[in-house]
């Protein structure tokens, strides 16, 4: 009961203040100026090419760089070149099976010489530096 | 909007939706001082409320199709108006730390002994009165506003925002509540016997 004339008694207070709010008489400079705004986005806008024509000259001016000058890989001067490796015969891991079957031993020299088929032949630099 | 006006208002709206921008200037001509009023009160500053109005009825002409006449006119426009606002105010309508402060202020300053009944003291409830409505969460300041600052029936409200008119009914009696123990906080930071 008392919690519903504290509801009532708060209704009255807000429809209170709600009444003390003013009406401002219409401002026509206001009305118009939304207006003009309103008007200019109902305006049909003329499509916008530029961004389209830009991408389409930056996708060509992108595929003539790669058309004439196609990426090359940068290798040092240590690194052998890929084709080199690619020559070589590949070892496959039936290879490998073999190799095991044969002893620890066998399969160690076997890896130390893929090894030096496939690296690059760093044993100078190793050198000096153990020297 | 006068009388003739009003047998006009949906042949007006047509023409609106139909993309008819002087139907729609007449319209609105008609909400703008009201609408004014209300972003004015939220506001309190004639700059800010006169952009309000004007995104809103920007934003009233965007979309104005989907306008079905289920509400009146000027409580569909009320909640634009709102939305608005809510925007415009970003981050803090959602927590608003300022309505806390606002409550502190007006209550630190308030004598009711000796100023009880007086305009002053009426107009120091006003504003405290709204700054507990900021500090409500959006869905129940929406409906209390609408209810009372707009004086839109609950069915009205329900369409207005799509929601159910029990929804509506017990936003406001939340909302009301809400309300209510934050009025007995202040009373009791004012009233320390209270």
């Amino acid at each position: 009961m008392n919690l519903n004339n504290d509801e009532s008694r708060l209704r009255e207070e807000l429809q209170r203040d709600a009444a003390r709010i003013p009406v401002p008489p219409f401002d026509p400079v206001l009305h118009h100026a939304a207006i003009r705004r309103i008007r200019a986005l109902a305006k049909p806008q003329q499509p916008a090419w530029w961004p389209a024509l830009s991408a389409v000259a930056a996708v060509l001016v992108l595929a003539m760089v790669f058309t004439h000058f196609p990426a090359r890989p940068i290798q040092s001067p240590l690194v052998k070149p890929v084709e080199s490796v690619a020559s070589l015969p590949s070892t496959t891991v039936w290879a490998y099976r073999q190799v095991v079957a044969q002893g620890e031993d066998a399969l160690l020299d076997r890896l130390a010489e893929d090894a030096r088929r496939v690296l690059p032949t760093s044993t100078p630099i190793v050198a000096s530096l153990i020297n | 909007m006068n009388e003739s006006s009003l047998d006009q208002l949906p042949e007006l709206l047509a023409r609106a939706c139909a993309g008819e921008m002087s139907a729609f200037s007449e319209l609105l001509e008609a909400e703008q001082p009201r609408l004014l009023g209300q972003a004015l009160a939220f506001c309190q500053d004639r700059h800010q409320a006169e952009d309000l109005v004007q995104e809103t009825m920007i934003a009233a002409w965007k979309s104005l199709p989907r306008f079905d006449g289920s509400c009146r006119l000027f409580t569909w426009l009320y909640v634009i108006l709102l939305r608005q606002h809510r925007r415009s105010l970003g981050w803090f309508s959602r927590r608003l730390p300022l309505a806390t402060l606002q409550q502190q202020l007006v209550a630190e300053r308030f004598e009711p002994a000796t100023e009880e009944g007086t305009e002053a003291a009426e107009a120091t409830e006003a504003e405290l009165l709204r700054a507990m409505i900021i500090a409500l969460p959006t869905r129940h300041r929406e409906v209390l506003r609408l209810r009372f600052y707009a004086d839109a029936s609950e069915a009205e409200i329900a369409a207005a925002l799509g929601i159910s008119a029990g929804t509506v009914k017990s936003r406001i009696h939340n909302a009301l509540k809400k309300v209510r123990q934050m009025k007995e906080k202040v009373n009791r930071l004012r009233r320390p016997g209270y």
